[in-house]
């Protein structure tokens, strides 16, 4: 059936027996889930029961790289991981960008799942068909950045590409990611706590595989038109990088300022973290992914003052979470927390956002530098913020109750639900929803949890279109749901979300890339499968618990915003629930928010119903 | 009348500045406030660009609001996080 964009097999690796396998991936799974997310969401369907703990041997890890993946175009970069997160104790889907997907189809695969569990620290290196485990205690304790460092020493020199995990993934922090080469991760949802579960610190791949096309000539001639349109279309994308939405989210009043208590800074005290500051004080180069001729990597250092020498790609999400959240306006001290993070392996959204949960409970007098091994962390210092987030990592004081994210969190310390901003155990993203609600309904019907990527990106809609305000309850059904199944396919290409413009890729996407990459019309259908892929989620979650009582927001979503240009609005339970309701029938869920059979058997999920 | 217009990010790197000051007569209205910002090259209906009166997108408002020196306005290029 596919010509192309395939290679048309999973290796699977069992770290307990230390034997692998290649299974054939059918073509019907191509052809109903398209790859990255869609494959990884069957896949976990079929092999991750409900009662799987997270960081149990039971757990399995999958990448899955999607049929755009390495192909000869732009930015065809992305990998998804699949598997069941500590974060939130239910299905987590992540995506990344750099080399690894690309390198492991040129090793000949289109996935690779993980089982079991080492009894010894190890790196799993893919040299093509080849499986080899370097056991070495001395992994242990190695940052990310130097557990790399440490892989390619040992390796003979090639295109290698890698993903390691720092010390939180070791000591099974909730929310430890999986760093990927030297600037990407897996941020969202703790998938690097599962891989330290397996004791796997890192991994290498590389292959000599021509990845397969249809239509090599058409596939010249299309990559070389998305790099034109890129040059002009992504040209203030390569200048601020994500960076720019500092000024806008907090020129609407969404920017969350000191654990959401607020969301907006006058803006002249935002100026400290802007695009213009990070270019002009900070800036080093920009950084690209696989074939990305944006490079919207903005690499940065701090060249003097108290965090010199610190080093990182920020992007918004973590200059807001880790600034402003954290009552935090300067630059050098963002850089030098997003470094840490990246070098002890945390994800910079969740450890933002407990940091500066951990600042309201001292700012209300709930806990004192004795609950802390004596370190006072405040709102706006930055040098206590670096030093808690090693607390984090380490689960020393109290990191010890904060490193097992909310749902941890709750079952200890119950009493601080009221601080915890977060849906189903993943905590807010950069965006306040009581500013844009479409956000909002977003969060709450995720897959992940509060995200605004799988939950779907309304911001642009509730400020561009005629149809949408931002503080209206109506249509947001619609926006979401569309939003979420557009971006379910995109995240299952194998391409960068950044670039989709380029290739058409919207709600009525064109047959020609898909047609040169694979031979198979798909732009007709991709809507269809982003919209099967999110009632498979959907129907996962279902099978794990989730309910329409799990699909809510935080109590602090119903305080309005003290000031700012959104000052008054909050986003209540009985607010939601209209959108809710809205969306659930748009859907063709039930009203406690479950897929009906009929539904799943249009999508061809009967299986699932 | 006296209108201030704030530019962010992606809008102030096109223009090279972050403020525009513009004069309009008294009874000119959200249109007109739209129609000088595309002249400037800042056009409201170029896909990304999205232009905040008061808070809200300026096409949530009627054609016909008047405009008033008080109003806050914002213009800048929306994109999505990372």
């Amino acid at each position: 059936m596919f010509q192309g964009g395939y290679m048309g097999k999973l290796l699977r690796v069992d770290m307990t027996s230390r034997s692998t396998s290649t299974e054939p991936i059918n073509d019907e799974d191509y052809k109903n889930f398209l790859g990255g997310r869609g494959l990884g969401a069957v896949w976990y369907w079929r092999e991750i029961a409900p009662e799987v703990e997270p960081l149990s041997p039971q757990n399995k890890i999958g990448f899955f790289t999607g049929p755009m993946t390495g192909a000869p175009l732009a930015a065809t970069t992305k990998i998804q991981l699949t598997t069941k997160g500590p974060e939130t104790g239910r299905y987590l889907c992540s995506n990344s960008s750099s080399f690894f997907g690309p390198r492991l189809k040129q090793a000949g695969f289109d996935a690779l799942v993980i089982e079991g569990a080492s009894r010894t620290w190890t790196a799993l290196v893919i040299d093509g068909g080849r499986v080899e485990f370097l056991d070495d205690e001395a992994w242990a304790g190695l940052s990310s950045d130097e557990a790399r460092k440490r892989l390619l020493e040992k390796l003979p020199g090639g295109k290698w590409a890698t993903m390691t995990v720092g010390p939180a993934a070791e000591n099974g922090v909730a929310f430890a990611s999986v760093f990927v080469d030297e600037g990407r991760a897996f941020g969202r949802g703790g998938g690097g706590a599962v891989l330290g579960s397996k004791r796997i610190k890192a991994m290498a791949v590389r292959g000599e595989a021509e990845i397969p096309m249809a239509d090599s000539e058409a596939c010249r001639e299309i990559a070389a038109a998305a790099r034109e349109d890129l040059k002009t279309s992504r040209a203030k994308h390569r200048a601020l990088g994500t960076s720019m939405l500092v000024e806008i989210i907090n020129g609407l009043g969404c920017m969350p300022t000191r654990n959401f208590q607020k969301s907006w800074h006058p803006p002249e005290e935002v100026k400290g973290i802007s695009a213009e500051t990070l270019r002009k004080d900070y800036f080093v180069r920009n950084a690209a992914c696989y074939r990305c001729p944006v490079g919207c990597g903005q690499s940065a250092k701090v060249k003097k003052g108290p965090f010199t020498g610190a080093a990182s790609r920020p992007e918004y999400e973590s200059i807001g979470m880790l600034g402003p959240s954290c009552g935090l306006n300067r630059m050098d001290a963002v850089i030098a927390a997003d470094e840490a993070c990246n070098k002890l392996g945390m994800d910079t959204i969740t450890a933002g956002n407990l940091s500066a949960v951990a600042m309201e409970l001292f700012e209300r007098g709930l806990v004192t530098a004795k609950d802390n091994e004596g370190l006072e962390v405040r709102f706006g210092d930055g040098q206590a913020l670096i030093g808690f987030l090693k607390m984090l990592a380490a689960r020393r004081g109290l990191g010890a109750i904060l490193a097992d994210g909310v749902r941890g969190i709750l079952a200890r310390r119950p009493e601080w639900a009221p601080y915890l901003v977060h849906v189903k155990g993943l905590t807010f993203p950069a965006y306040d929803p009581r500013g844009f609600h479409g956000m909002g309904l977003a969060f709450a019907t995720s897959a992940r949890g509060a995200c605004h990527n799988v939950g779907g990106y309304t911001v642009s809609g509730e400020l561009l279109s005629d149809k949408y305000d931002r503080y209206a309850l109506e249509g947001k059904g619609e926006l979401v749901i569309s939003l979420q199944d557009n971006r379910a396919y995109i995240d299952s290409l194998g391409i960068c979300t950044v670039v989709r413009g380029a290739y058409g890729f919207g709600t009525s996407p064109p047959s020609e890339t898909m047609l040169a990459v694979t031979g198979y019309d798909f732009g007709p259908r991709l809507m269809t499968i982003g919209q099967r892929i999110s009632n498979l989620e959907r129907a996962i979650l279902v099978r794990e618990g989730v309910s329409r009582a799990d699909d809510v927001l935080p109590p602090r979503m119903s305080e309005p915003l003290p000031d700012g240009p959104a000052a008054g609005h909050s986003l209540s339970p009985e607010m939601l629930s209209t959108m809710l309701n809205d969306y659930y029938r748009l859907r063709g869920w039930s009203g406690e928010g479950i897929p009906t059979p009929a539904k799943l058997e249009a999508l061809d999920l009967g299986f699932a119903a | 009348m006296e209108i201030k217009v704030r530019l962010l990010a992606g809008a102030k790197l096109e223009l090279g500045r972050d403020q525009l000051v513009l004069q309009f007569p008294a009874g000119a209205t959200r249109l007109d406030l739209e129609r000088e910002l595309a002249r400037r090259g800042l056009d409201p209906a170029s896909g990304d660009l999205v232009v905040l009166l008061n808070g809200r997108a300026s096409r949530q408002w009627p054609e016909d609001r008047s405009l008033s020196p008080e109003d806050e306005v914002l213009v800048f290029n929306l994109m999505s996080g990372g």
